[in-house]
């Protein structure tokens, strides 16, 4: 019952890659982010990891007025509603959303008209490395109907035209499991 | 309809023999198309219900699908080891319930040794969060003490007490042998379905003490220490193969895992098994499709004959369908008559498929599972199998409206008025 050697020599033989980047640590490829979601109770988790150049083009901190707007409209992108949709019938609610990354400052990074809290983060404090910098995002959805939950949809690559593809790792009530979210296909379910 | 029915399978035994032989191509073609189902979704299981219940399975750095392959599946390439030090400091993580270690590289007669710990009987999980049982004995207390998994005493004819050694590596080099230090079988475990069947289990400290006098994979020439003496030793274990890793909060896991992937120490990496096992999927999933397309279309070729040797016979049968018409039967009844024909072969070689599917299992599947380790069993088919089979009767239906069609528009006239 347990699984054949003839399906590995069948994956070997078609030429297929067993080594998936999926969990690999911290792998730096443009295009592509990653998204942890953890779906447990009445809450939806999500942690969004993203090489910077796929959301704004650059890696560094910006230097003009438009790289400036560039991260502003960024940052209202992750921010909108339609950034991440919990299936609606759970209806869920954003209850806290925090954006950061070690070459961006945080005022940048915050939602218009509020003054971030603590300290003002140091700019250009962050270690890049090698030149690649990344952009980490905390989401916290609160959702009243949550026996609804099945999955969960990305609206990121309307506004995101860098973003290419998330890989998505998902702990939800049934167990684990993966996907790849696309533009095509953006809906994860669990 | 009832009568036409006869009709048709009485006349259908007039061509039995052309018949029959494309019944035998319909019942093949379905068998290769079910069988290969049947091995897709019992594999799928396989993988899926052997192991349950754990959040992360860490290991040395590597390919995440290698170590889950290798530490849980007992299969393909062996992975490098970490070392203790580390899977002692995950198990002292504040976020981490419970550690299984597993260490694995020794071998008894083929079947794969796993060094663990006591609380590996408490906490593998496997289906549906089944927990492992004895089906005699107890767990390991002795050093030199073995738990069999259920095939590994059946094929061996291992009962409580009997004596074993363990074959250093895969077991193929008779020579490197641990003769000196015997086990003794004190336990036999439930039958699982899964790679725990095919396991004898020992405990972390033996696997250590069987290699005290070893280094550099070979005995040490001219030393030997006894198997009363070992216990002097330290039994610590210096490294093992992978960790089974539950959490207090399965919210934890990206967190814990993050922290594993970035541990200081030693690079290791965290498998969330769940993923893994989804990575597997898209990767055989290539394969499977291609098998699964080739079997459609020897299943197409098998219904394309049934039409062609249908379509054949209309010329044979002018007579007989003239016959039937010049009795009363109408245009549409020759129709029926033929499409009928059609579809009761393809329905008989459809049940016939089932039928050598489920008896091939009963020849072939105790094979499997000794070769491969993969099931096939006699069982009611799935619901993947029943939309085969319907897809495959509805073909065959309606591509036998074909050969009817042709006799409907033939029979209007042609042989009720011979031409000389």
């Amino acid at each position: 019952m347990f699984p054949g050697r003839w399906l590995l020599a069948l994956a070997l033989a078609a030429g297929l890659p067993l080594a998936g980047p999926v969990q690999a640590a911290g792998p730096h490829v443009h295009g592509i982010g990653k998204l942890d979601v953890i779906a447990e109770g009445e809450s939806v988790v999500l942690r969004l990891e993203s090489p910077l150049e796929n959301l704004v083009g650059f890696e560094r901190a910006p230097r003009t007025d438009g790289e400036r707007q560039a991260v502003r409209r960024m940052a209202a992108a992750l921010r909108a509603e339609t950034a991440f949709v919990p299936t609606r019938e759970a209806r869920c609610r954003v209850a806290s959303v925090k954006l950061e990354s070690p070459v961006i400052a945080s005022e940048l990074l915050a939602e218009p008209g509020t003054k971030p809290a603590g300290e003002p983060q140091a700019a250009h404090g962050g270690q890049p490395t090698a030149g690649h910098a990344e952009l980490v995002g905390d989401y916290v959805f609160q959702c009243a109907n949550p026996s609804a939950l099945r999955g969960l949809e990305v609206g990121l690559f309307d506004s995101l035209k860098g973003l290419e593809r998330l890989e998505v790792q998902v702990v939800g009530p049934r167990g684990q499991s993966g996907a790849k979210l696309t533009r095509k296909s953006r809906r994860i379910s669990w | 309809v009832t009568q036409l029915l006869v009709l048709a399978i009485k006349s259908g035994w007039n061509r039995r023999v052309s018949l029959g032989l494309t019944l035998a191509a319909i019942a093949l073609s379905v068998a290769l198309l079910l069988g290969i189902e049947r091995l897709r979704t019992e594999a799928r299981r396989g993988f899926a219900e052997s192991i349950s219940g754990v959040d992360l399975v860490v290991g040395a750095r590597g390919s995440p699908l290698q170590l889950m392959l290798y530490a849980v599946f007992r299969l393909g390439e062996a992975t490098n080891n970490m070392s203790w030090a580390s899977a002692e400091a995950l198990a002292r993580h504040p976020q981490v319930a419970w550690t299984v270690p597993l260490s694995l590289g020794d071998s008894h007669r083929g079947f794969p040794v796993l060094g663990t710990t006591g609380e590996y009987f408490e906490r593998f999980r496997y289906g549906d969060r089944r927990a492992l049982k004895l089906s005699s004995g107890r767990r390991f207390e002795a050093l030199f003490d073995a738990v069999l998994g259920a095939e590994v005493a059946e094929h061996l004819g291992y009962r409580l007490g009997h004596h074993l050694t363990l074959a250093h590596g895969s077991g193929t080099l008779a020579a490197l042998e641990h003769g000196d230090k015997p086990f003794r079988v004190c336990g036999i475990l439930a039958r699982t379905g899964t790679p725990v069947d095919r396991t004898v289990h020992v405990s972390l400290q033996a696997i250590e003490a069987i290699h005290l006098d070893w280094q550099g994979g070979a005995p040490i020439p001219g030393l030997s220490i006894a198997a009363e003496l070992v216990t002097k030793f330290d039994l610590t274990p210096r490294a093992v193969t992978a960790v089974l890793v539950g959490l207090k909060s399965r919210a934890a896991v990206f967190a814990v895992q993050r922290q594993v992937n970035q541990h200081p120490g030693e690079p290791l990496v965290a498998v969330l098994p769940g993923l893994a096992l989804d990575e597997l999927w898209r990767v055989i999933g290539v394969a499977e499709r291609s098998l699964q397309l080739v079997s459609a279309m020897v299943v197409g070729v098998g219904l394309a004959g049934l039409v062609a040797v249908i379509m054949a016979t209309l010329n044979e049968r002018r007579r007989e369908l003239a016959i039937l018409r010049s009795v009363g039967a109408r245009p549409t009844d020759v129709f029926l008559l033929l499409t009928i024909e059609g579809a009761v072969v393809t329905i008989a070689g459809a049940s016939l498929g089932l039928a050598l599917v489920n008896a091939s299992a009963l020849v072939v599947g105790p094979l499997a599972q000794a070769h491969f380790g993969l099931a096939l069993r006699w069982a009611l088919p799935g619901i993947g199998e029943l939309k085969l089979l319907a897809a495959v009767t509805t073909i065959g239906t309606l591509a036998s409206l074909l050969p009817g069609y042709r006799a409907y528009r033939v029979s209007l006239a042609d042989g009720m008025s011979p031409r000389l």
